[in-house]
């Protein structure tokens, strides 16, 4: 499996000198899905804003798809950024637009669609989390599934190759986030590269896959049992 | 059509619900260009003025009343630089000028015995700096065939104090209002950027650059810049008015021509580029600094 994701020998200090891990080492596979779990407080947010280059290394190198996002500049960070799914805990919805504003906002910041490809994409994007017809909706309408899977459609309708979700189950209950992981091994099956943080153990020995566990400073890297070969 | 991003947010029921802080910046941007305006409008009124009437501050030869000498003299005046024109009077013409001038009568015996020689009145450039006009007449004064100079330098000065008055207070309250008009305009754009801060990080989050982020904050400004420019070539006729009424006892005082013209096309053309730029390049600076602030604090 090519490599996607490769973290070596990451370290995170915060001053005065609290340290949230040293020398993280981990790969990620191109259509590997990665559970990434932790106590709370762990740094599993603190990783994932790493890799999605909000937060920069104390040391330690970062390379995605061979790039070392480490030596980006400032500049370079929001179009590194237009190539991943973030997902939040949270969904971050603008509450003054429409859902369909709300997804095409990704490819908006993007670019260089003409208005009628952007709208299908747009439809496409919702109909794949099963809100199809509901581009007109108003967030503030919406339940916290729905938000959830409107956030996961904004993060998938600039075909990223690597999404990253940060607790994006934390805050619905058991189906709803059980509906919400069949979402991300959907988009598992379609080739994408997956990292879910989350400390549902239930969750997580529903889909084996590779786990990442970030305990005392470093991280564990493990199979989740059942996983396939 | 695909509309771009920036302009989905000022369709027209966006313009419907124009916040009253938005009226009040574009007519807080109106006044800040409108005033400057006007200024300039009283100093083209004053340079005009002082230009029909430079005739009067003026260098004054006494002279014989030989023609001989008028020839000469005009000689010298052709070789200089800065003179607008000059006129001879004769001995005669000059002593019922001075006459007139100190208001006596036709009948009155003491126009007989004025003692008034001929004279040469030089009109000099108002161009013409005051130390090049000193150099000037003092090189005229030496000429033999020409008895005394008197120049009205007093008057020359008075007049170009001021002008120069008016054109600095027209700089200083320029650059005042100006800044006023700035410092409205960022306090609005950064409560603007307060609000939508949420909104920013989620599309920082996203990956978007500064310049998107900044593009519907400056089609905004533009939009109100123009509609200031509006407001402001608006009132400019009434300002004019008030103008013409103010300057009106003055012009009867001084016997002054004070005519106060329409807006020229500097002027329009200061206004309908001077508002939306002076709305943009604000905007993009409050911009700018708060994006580099919240991208400050989040690290």
């Amino acid at each position: 499996m090519t490599s996607l994701l490769q973290l070596t020998n990451v370290c995170k200090r915060y001053p005065p000198g609290t340290r949230v891990f040293k020398n993280v080492c981990a790969t990620l596979g191109e259509g590997e899905f990665a559970w990434l779990t932790g106590r709370s407080g762990a740094g599993k947010s603190t990783l994932l804003k790493l890799i999605a280059g909000i937060e920069r290394p104390s040391q330690g190198h970062i390379h995605v798809n061979g790039r070392d996002i480490t030596m980006l500049s400032a500049v370079d960070i929001p179009a590194y950024r237009q190539h991943l799914g973030l997902i939040f805990q949270d969904p971050m919805l603008l509450m003054d637009r429409s859902v369909a504003a709300n997804v095409g906002l990704s490819l908006d910041i993007r670019g260089g669609l003409r208005r009628a490809e952007r709208d299908r994409r747009v439809a496409r994007a919702l109909a794949r989390v099963g809100l199809d017809g509901r581009g007109d909706s108003h967030p503030a309408h919406l339940s916290g599934g729905e938000a959830a899977r409107v956030a996961i459609a904004r993060a998938l309708v600039a075909g990223p190759r690597l999404v990253l979700a940060d607790e994006p189950t934390g805050n619905l209950d058991a189906a709803l986030a059980h509906d919400i992981l069949g979402l991300f091994r959907q988009i598992n099956g379609f080739g994408v590269s997956v990292i879910v943080a989350s400390h549902d153990e239930s969750l997580i020995a529903s889909y084996p896959a590779t786990r990442w566990h970030l305990q005392d400073h470093a991280v564990q890297v493990a199979s989740v049992p059942g996983m396939p070969a | 059509m695909m509309v771009p991003h920036g302009l989905r947010r000022l369709q027209p029921g966006a313009l419907r619900a124009l916040p009253l802080a938005d009226i009040m910046l574009v007519l807080v941007v109106a006044t800040a260009l409108a005033l400057p305006a006007l200024l300039w409008t009283l100093q083209d009124t004053l340079g005009s003025a002082m230009a029909q009437r430079s005739g009067g501050a003026a260098v004054l030869f006494l002279r014989d009343d030989q023609p001989d000498t008028q020839r000469e003299v005009d000689a010298v005046l052709r070789d200089s630089e800065g003179v607008q024109g000059w006129d001879h009077l004769s001995a005669n013409a000059a002593r019922t000028a001075f006459a007139d001038y100190l208001g006596l009568s036709a009948q009155d015996a003491l126009r007989d015995t004025l003692d008034v020689p001929a004279t040469t009145t030089v009109r000099l450039d108002t161009a013409l700096a005051a130390a090049a006009a000193a150099d000037m007449t003092a090189r005229w004064r030496e000429h033999p065939r020409i008895d005394d100079v008197w120049w009205d330098r007093d008057e020359r000065d008075r007049n170009l104090a001021l002008y120069a008055l008016v054109r600095n207070s027209g700089y200083v309250l320029t650059l005042i209002l100006l800044g006023a008009g700035m410092a409205i305009i960022a306090g609005s754009v950064g409560g603007r950027l307060a609000r939508e801060q949420p909104a920013i990080a989620v599309m920082t989050l996203l990956g978007a650059t500064d310049r998107f982020i900044m593009r519907p904050h400056v089609l905004h400004a533009l939009l109100l810049g123009g509609a200031a420019a509006v407001v402001a070539h608006l009132l400019l006729p009434l300002g004019n008015a008030a103008l013409r009424a103010g300057l009106a006892p003055l012009e009867a005082l001084l016997a002054l021509p004070l005519t106060v013209h329409a807006p020229s096309g500097a002027l329009l053309l200061w206004l309908y580029l001077g508002a939306p730029l002076l709305a943009a390049t604000t905007t993009i600076l409050v911009v700018r600094w708060q994006l580099q602030r919240m991208r400050t604090r989040s690290e």
